[in-house]
């Protein structure tokens, strides 16, 4: 019956055809030089050249947002993490107050992740990136980051040695070995916060995807909620989403295995770091976090992804407005109620 | 005329049940049978089409983008990024694609790659992985 519904009011729609004169029409656009990944907008608005516009003091914003994140370049003019890294155990840094904003953010998501999603972990992060980067430019040669380098590292990663002060807006690393790798929050706090800009400056419907990390505004232009489809981490598997939702104004956002890999000996390592042990965390397979804040939906699947699904199941009840969907180790998928609540119906 | 004659037989039924039958056969055909629709592969490289591959041709092509390049597939109605130098290799892992308005994106080289025609299927907007 329902199907039948759905294809009278699909007749419906085509027989009406065209949208009124003035109704908003649905923009896109495709940023590829931020965050490492591919940013896309999308957005409805009734006049082009408005969305043309927004869409620029968009890109601007990201762009900015990306260099103050950047733990890995240094730029003109900026004060970013990567200058906060080099100064570690000199002198505090003064810094821009997006990024005081975040190494905050980053602070909370550390206590309720008991510590398992931890910015301060540069240290031994950047050992696995280097031997990630070393891999992929040579792959006959690829090889784990040494053991004991690993262990020395791990000494390295108190989140309490990031003196924040407010007040003179600084930031200081006490400890000349540590440093901070924001890779597991940055994108989603960001999008959260280009998100909150949209909000008030550009568009009431709307939707941006910072590397798969979506965030909605509003619904979309018909009034229907955004359509988003959950990748399976499968690849054998023919189904390409293992979920999809609607969503109205919410976050998704996914951790999984597949993303950021390299082989070494024909096994392959992902990015996702246990601070336990300081290897890939190998619990599931992915991690999917539903809820209106993209840095947290952001920081939290990335926690989830970091201990076993019980534990994570428990998190996820202690949390308000939080929903979580786990595809385990044999691809068994596990949502809450509230997850399944949201799915899309066929 | 004999009454007997027109009395209702049940072989009567035979006729407006087979052409019944026919009927919802082939309009339930018609439903599913899978639209014959065109579609093809654009391939944009920093924003500009360099490429449009129809999706029933196998090919293989290589292009040169933000200074490497990347191997696009055409196999099977399917499209894919099989091979690429890039330093994240998201592209590569990328699963191949043949639903109107799916991409595969290769950002370190600005590569997009879009299945474009007429849509017969419903795509998820965005996609999170």
């Amino acid at each position: 019956m329902k199907r039948l519904i759905c294809v009278c009011l699909a007749l419906l729609l085509l027989m009406t055809g065209c949208d009124g004169l003035g109704a908003p029409a649905q923009y896109s656009e495709l940023y590829v030089d931020t965050f490492d990944t591919v940013v896309q907008l999308v957005a409805y608005d009734s006049d082009e050249q408005h969305f043309r516009e927004q869409a620029e003091e968009f890109h601007r914003l990201l762009q900015e947002y990306d260099r103050l994140y950047d733990i890995y370049t240094a730029y003109d003019g900026v004060n970013n993490l990567y200058e906060v890294n080099r100064q570690a155990g000199v002198a505090p840094v003064k810094v821009d107050d997006r990024i005081l904003d975040l190494l905050e953010f980053g602070k909370e998501v550390y206590t309720l992740s008991g510590g398992k999603v931890n910015i301060a972990a540069g240290a031994v992060l950047s050992l696995w990136h280097q031997a990630r980067t070393a891999g992929l430019n040579d792959p006959a040669n690829a090889a784990l980051p040494d053991a004991s380098a690993l262990a020395e590292a791990s000494k390295h990663t108190a989140i309490e040695d990031m003196v924040i002060d407010r007040q003179a807006g600084t930031v200081f690393l006490r400890d000349p070995a540590m440093s901070l790798d924001v890779g597991a929050i940055a994108k989603g706090y960001a999008t959260e916060q280009l998100c909150l800009w949209i909000e008030r400056n550009a568009w009431s419907q709307a939707a941006v995807s910072a590397g798969g990390n979506v965030r909605t505004v509003g619904s979309k232009g018909d009034g229907t909620p955004w359509v988003i489809g959950v990748e399976n981490p499968n690849r054998d598997d023919k189904q390409a989403y293992v979920a999809t939702l609607c969503l109205t104004g919410q976050a998704l956002v996914t951790s999984g295995d597949y993303q950021r890999t390299y082989t070494v000996d024909g096994v392959l390592y992902h990015h996702i770091i246990d601070p336990a042990t300081c290897m890939p965390a190998d619990y599931v397979h992915s991690t999917t976090v539903l809820c209106d804040d993209s840095g947290l939906a952001d920081a939290l699947s990335t926690a989830l992804f970091l201990m076993p699904v019980a534990d994570g199941q428990a998190l996820v009840a202690s949390l308000e407005g939080v929903e979580a969907l786990w595809v385990t180790d044999d691809y068994q998928t596990i949502m809450t109620d509230g997850f399944e609540a949201a799915q899309k119906e066929e | 005329m004999d009454a007997a004659k027109l009395k209702f037989k049940p072989m009567d039924l035979l006729i407006p049940t087979a052409a019944l039958v026919v009927a919802v056969v082939i309009l339930v055909l018609n439903f599913t049978r899978e639209q014959p629709s065109e579609k093809w592969a654009e391939v944009r490289i920093g924003g500009q089409t360099v490429a449009v591959l129809p999706l029933d041709e196998n090919t293989e092509a290589v292009y040169e983008a933000g200074g490497g390049h990347n191997h696009v597939t055409v196999q099977d109605g399917k499209v894919l990024v099989s091979a690429a130098d890039c330093s994240t290799q998201v592209c590569v892992r990328s699963r191949a694609i043949s639903r109107v308005g799916e991409s595969i994106v290769c950002a370190p080289h600005g590569l997009v790659v879009t299945v474009v025609g007429e849509r017969t299927e419903t795509v998820p907007d965005l996609i999170v992985r």
